[in-house]
């Protein structure tokens, strides 16, 4: 591994990590562009690199991509990539509030932290994991869906029967094209397009991106406000992160 | 019950959409062989859907939901989204790159932007972008429109 490493620190792979991360912020803050499409869109300008410098940019831009969803979600409401829905919960009203800036910086510190946890665990425990996810049945899936179904009232607050609403009509919503068992076409009305169900992204944007803006075509208040260096990114302040060194910024 | 008219409308509307899905559900071959028919899903979903939506506008009928917040400017709201429904039928006829920068600049003048060459100049834009990265760039074949297709013969 130090070996490994260790070929990363010279001039090429530093450059194209560094023309990676560009490409990736801006394939992740495009919505509509996810970062295996981000990947995709580049291999063909990897051919002609040699296999670890190909791998090191392609991984490169993967990695900025997952943090690139993030900046139009703090800073329009409309997540790049489906990881930044959550960052768009606390991440938007901080902008509303002039705090862009901050809201970037906790962004992009929990995208390393978590993106660099991540790739050691994986490598760690790729083995482990790769067995269990074979011991995974029905029942299981089941219980991975209830698990997560349940996080939506830890989410809803006071607004239970609203969360339970969304998650009903979202589950509606997936049912629409094929069914996967039968191959039965379900609420398609004939339409090609819908053989396949709704794609995330576009779903995503429906929902937060075109909401936000009849939200605000309905206030109507489209007075020209100086941000000045508000959403530029900022190294989070020490008040923001608790002992655990991960204290949510919601919660303040 | 006016102060809980966008309330009242939204449940209605959710009510809505669980019946006509339970309905259509109906509609769904039936497998003989299948343990779990195509529409047993839809079916729990629409009909919690139903279910969910009752209790909402039961508690809204109780008076014990929050009243609807003072709304703005919803007849822009409204032309917006008929520009927008005008845009996605426009795209089959007139092509994306048209209809797209019609949108644009009707779009800014909607939302009360006055000075024509900036909304030109947005609109144009917006065409140039769209055609140089994802057409040209990304190769994604944007819809070119039934009469475009016939002016140019293709």
């Amino acid at each position: 591994m130090l070996k490994a490493a260790g070929s990363l620190m010279s001039l090429q792979p530093l450059l194209l990590i560094t023309a990676g991360i560009i490409v990736g912020i801006l394939a992740g803050a495009m919505p509509g562009v996810s970062p295996s499409m981000g990947v995709a869109l580049m291999v063909p300008f990897t051919y002609a690199m040699d296999p670890s410098l190909a791998l090191i940019y392609l991984a490169a831009i993967y990695l900025a991509a997952n943090y690139g969803g993030s900046i139009t979600a703090v800073t329009i409401n409309t997540p790049g990539t489906p990881s930044a829905v959550v960052t768009a919960f606390d991440g938007y009203p901080l902008a509303r509030k002039g705090r862009a800036g901050e809201a970037l910086g906790v962004s992009l510190v929990a995208s390393f932290v978590g993106g660099a946890i991540g790739i050691i665990v994986l490598m760690l425990f790729s083995a482990p994991l790769a067995n269990t996810a074979l011991k995974f049945w029905p029942a299981e899936y089941f219980s991975l869906a209830v698990m997560g179904l349940s996080s939506i009232a830890s989410m809803g607050g006071q607004n239970a029967l609203k969360s339970a609403i969304s998650a009903v009509l979202g589950l509606l919503i997936c049912t629409i094209g094929m069914d996967p068992i039968l191959g039965v076409r379900r609420f398609t009305f004939g339409n090609v397009h819908l053989f396949d169900g709704f794609e995330f992204i576009p779903v995503l944007i429906g929902l937060l991106a075109l909401s936000e803006v009849f939200v605000e075509v309905e206030k109507f208040d489209f007075r020209a406000e100086s941000v000045g260096n508000s959403a530029k990114a900022k190294w989070p302040p020490s008040s923001t992160t608790g002992s655990c060194g991960c204290r949510c910024y919601g919660h303040r | 019950m006016r102060r809980y008219a966008g309330r009242i409308a939204l449940d209605a509307a959710l009510l809505a959409v669980g019946l006509v899905a339970y309905i259509l559900t109906y509609g769904f071959p039936s497998m003989s062989f299948a343990g779990v028919d195509a529409e047993t899903v839809p079916r729990l979903w629409a009909g919690l859907l139903v279910a969910l939506a009752v209790a909402r506008l039961i508690r809204v009928f109780r008076g014990k939901d929050s009243p609807d917040p003072a709304f703005g400017r919803l007849d822009k709201v409204f032309l917006l989204i008929a520009l927008l429904v005008l845009k996605i039928i426009g795209i089959t006829f007139v092509g994306y790159y048209i209809s797209a920068g019609v949108f644009v600049f009707v779009c800014g003048l909607l939302l009360g932007y006055r000075s024509l060459p900036g909304l030109a100049l947005v609109a144009g834009g917006w065409v140039a972008f769209s055609y140089l990265v994802f057409y040209r760039l990304l190769s994604v074949p944007l819809p070119t429109g039934l009469l475009l297709a016939a002016v140019l013969g293709k």
